[in-house]
């Protein structure tokens, strides 16, 4: 296999790249999940923008404790709680993207 | 792994960047003079014009739709049948042009010139873009069956699938309608916007005779022998409207009984079927859909009439820095409903963001859930989660259509959460 | 009859009045189910109809709350994890009972407006059901105390609730709903330890403003009067500190993670 032809400088940076991409590599095994944000986005549609909205229904999402967030999705996804929607959307979240989506709104004010 | 020299000086131009300066600050001042563009202001564009306000302060951000006031589909089937006035599914733009800082032009995109990345507007000259969101939604096939025709569909055979004076026409012939009489819907073959309306329609559209003209029935001819949330539907029209009895207020025809429309005669109000002749006093022709004319003319579609685009970021396939959303972008197993519409503007700003920003478009996630009415007080519901998997959009297997069980609370919540989240959802989008 | 005409408000649904079953006759007729609550408890007949509350059975209760949704806002076992909505653990039946009584009668609002989704849910139970909710609610310990708790708040609160304020008239709370806000006296003063404090505010900014009617004789209202509103977020935390100490076993499990 021939040497790659490269500038000198480039050769210099790859051991870089290989360090920066080792993390990812290293992390193969489970897929990438999206941003806490993405995700919270997906539940602005009902419970408002960044998770704003005190009403009668829709509980607000913004500045809710991070463990209450992820113990009412674990409960609904396992069908401990019983609910209208909300079981069969916390279907579509694994435990990383529940946990990151608790991160997320309990930081917004 | 092997990379191209190309590849490589890219990966490192990135990464370059991101050592040598502070990455937040790079972000906002490659946004800071973006100039996003957005074409169609319903609720895809309208959200666009929203989150990327939220996600790109200093973004310029340009939204160009013709008309002044947005009219949802959502809830419109309440306004046929008189429950809501169209003024309650009307919005404004008030907010995004005050609040979220969008320059509102109401005018028509004529032109559109990729390669110097303009769009030609009819009245207001020509304008550039960074980045171009178009949100076209739905235009209708009227040549695909003899006799049907863009006239008939505004005098005698309404679709009312775009909520405004068409939804008038046919709450005015639905009150016209003689006692006793039919009214025949045909439902139209996949893809199309809001593939439970039909059937929430055909059950708002029986609960009002129950009040107003007890002997009335109605009449589904379908292009398909199944549709969304089938089953709970068929329950509520079990439970309410006697289906699959003697007395049933509603009778469907699936495409295996000969529910596939064959001709029309739009004067005198009929409809032939294999499954017969169908002759009625009132007729909702919801006629077949491909994307929004605007789409064709900007060269986005392909042979079947939809956008084909990247399923992680909704940049079209075909035209670089572009991106599709809505009703129009082929996304495998999203429908076409105002929910993906604003799930997909909010992955399509995630992307641009970070494009500006000189990253990798981060991972995508998307939603649709979807509540529609069988009855004033009775609710049925879909809720999915999706995700990319080799360049389709695929949902996970846990979620979906809403069990059929013996509570009474399940279809009355239901019912009582599709109010309040029209309004919720409304909010997410346009204030 | 247990629902008394005051002079103001005089016009109860035919229909809502009918539904409650095996209690009363309806007092009036008149029309329209969304007209504001127009209708105030007489203690005499508030004890009437809370007499069934004592054959509540927990076990059926406790299926009912799953059964019926009550579970969707109200948590797994009547703890509120949300900040809209109230816990109900550990509350007296008494006040449990009379709660869904005001709904179904449309007595209530919520979110200072008319209160939608608990009038309707409301519809669907009969008294026996309802006292086998408030058996399940009262069953279980107090709720623990809500995450958002702001203690240095509570401590700013304890006092006017334990002595009250004799110079502007304030009675003390702890008169009426216990020491540690574990109970009431009467069957509408509610436990209040532990209580969401975003649910305790916006209920007694209702009855400062005089929106929320349904305390018997307008006592609640009296005494929201001359409360400022940094008094009554003060009392929402003071209240919400009294909680359990102790997570749920399951909670503590999840904050180990």
């Amino acid at each position: 296999m021939p040497a790659p032809l490269l500038p000198r400088s480039l050769q210099i940076i790859i051991p870089l790249l290989a360090m920066l991409l080792l993390p990812m590599a290293a992390g193969a095994k489970e897929p990438p999940i999206a941003t806490g944000k993405m995700l919270g986005d997906t539940c602005a549609s009902c419970h408002g923008t960044q998770g704003k909205s005190f009403d009668e229904y829709m509980p607000s999402l913004a500045g809710i404790d991070r463990q209450q967030l992820i113990l009412a999705m674990q409960d609904y996804r396992a069908d401990r709680r019983a609910s209208v929607v909300m079981n069969r959307v916390a279907k579509g979240y694994n435990d990383r993207e529940i946990e990151a989506i608790a991160d997320y709104f309990s930081k917004i004010k | 792994m092997t990379m191209t020299r190309r590849e490589l000086i890219k990966a490192l131009g990135g990464l370059g960047a991101l050592a040598l300066t502070d990455a937040p600050a790079l972000a906002k001042s490659r946004s800071k003079k973006a100039h996003v563009v957005i074409v169609g202001g319903g609720i895809g564009g309208a959200t666009a014009a929203k989150y990327l306000r939220l996600a790109a302060p200093g973004a310029r951000i340009t939204l160009i739709d013709p008309t002044r006031r947005f009219v949802t589909c959502l809830r419109s089937n309440d306004v046929a049948v008189g429950h809501m006035t169209l003024d309650d599914i009307t919005f404004t733009y008030d907010a995004l042009r005050t609040k979220y800082r969008a320059n509102i032009i109401h005018d028509r995109v004529i032109g559109f010139d990729p390669d110097k990345k303009t769009v030609q507007m009819d009245a207001g000259g020509k304008l550039g873009y960074d980045k171009l969101i178009v949100s076209p939604g739905i235009d209708f096939i009227y040549g695909d069956v003899e006799g049907y025709s863009r006239e008939a569909a505004t005098t005698s055979m309404p679709h009312a699938w775009k909520a405004g004076p068409q939804t008038l026409l046919l709450k005015k012939q639905l009150e016209a309608m003689p006692q006793g009489g039919t009214f025949l819907m045909v439902s139209p073959p996949n893809p199309f916007r809001c593939p439970p309306g039909p059937y929430e329609r055909a059950s708002l559209v029986a609960e009002w005779f129950q009040k107003h003209n007890p002997k009335a029935k109605v009449v589904i001819l379908d292009h398909k022998d199944a549709f969304t949330k089938d089953g709970p539907f068929k329950k509520a029209w079990e439970r309410l409207y006697g289906y699959n009895s003697d007395n049933s207020m509603i009778e469907w025809i699936p495409a295996a009984q000969g529910g596939k429309p064959l001709r029309v005669d739009a004067a005198n109000r009929t409809v032939i079927a294999g499954a017969g002749s169908f002759q009625a006093d009132v007729v909702n022709y919801i006629a077949p859909q491909r994307a929004g004319t605007i789409a064709f003319r900007m060269g986005l579609t392909n042979r079947e009439g939809w956008c084909p685009v990247n399923r992680r970021t909704f940049e079209s396939e075909i035209v670089k820095d572009v991106f599709v959303i809505g009703d129009a972008a082929i996304a495998d197993a999203m429908p076409k409903s105002g929910y993906s519409a604003n799930s997909q503007a909010k992955v399509a700003v995630q992307a641009i963001a970070d494009q500006l920003a000189g990253k990798t478009p981060g991972e995508p996630s998307m939603i649709n859930v979807c509540y529609s009415l069988a009855g004033q007080d009775y609710g049925v519901s879909i809720a999915d989660i999706f995700k990319v998997v080799d360049n389709r959009i695929v949902k996970l297997p846990a979620s979906g259509v809403s069990p059929i069980t013996d509570s009474p609370a399940q279809p009355l919540l239901e019912a009582v959460y599709q109010r309040n989240w029209h309004r919720t959802f409304a909010n997410d989008c346009f204030a | 009859m247990y629902l008394s005409e005051t002079p103001m408000m005089t016009k109860i649904s035919p229909l809502l009045a009918a539904l409650c079953l095996g209690l009363a006759t309806p007092a009036l007729a008149s029309d329209t189910k969304t007209s504001a609550p127009t209708l105030e408890w007489d203690s005499a007949e508030l004890e009437q109809a809370l007499a069934h509350v004592a054959q509540g059975n927990p076990e059926e209760g406790q299926r009912l709350h799953h059964y019926l949704y009550c579970s969707a806002c109200h948590g797994t076992d009547g703890n509120s994890p949300s900040r809209n909505w109230p816990s109900l653990t550990g509350q007296k039946p008494d006040y449990v009972m009379k709660t869904l009584l005001d709904y179904k009668q449309n007595m209530r609002r919520d979110h200072y407006r008319k209160a939608n989704l608990m009038t309707q849910v409301a519809q669907l139970l009969d008294t026996r059901q309802m006292a086998d909710l408030a058996a399940f609610y009262a069953r279980q310990p107090a709720p623990v105390v809500p995450p958002q708790t702001n203690h240095k708040l509570a401590k700013q609160g304890a006092r006017l609730a334990q002595q009250g304020d004799d110079k502007r008239g304030i009675a003390a709370c702890s008169g009426c709903h216990g020491e540690k806000g574990e109970s009431g006296i009467t069957p509408d003063t509610p436990a209040l330890a532990g209580q969401t404090p975003e649910y305790f505010i916006q209920s007694m900014k209702m009855y400062k403003s005089g929106m929320r009617t349904s305390d018997v004789g307008g006592v609640m209202r009296m005494f929201a009067q001359p409360l400022k509103d940094s008094e009554i977020v003060a009392l929402a935390h003071y209240y919400a500190s009294l909680g359990n100490a102790q997570a749920s076993a399951r909670l503590a499990q999840t904050e180990a993670r």
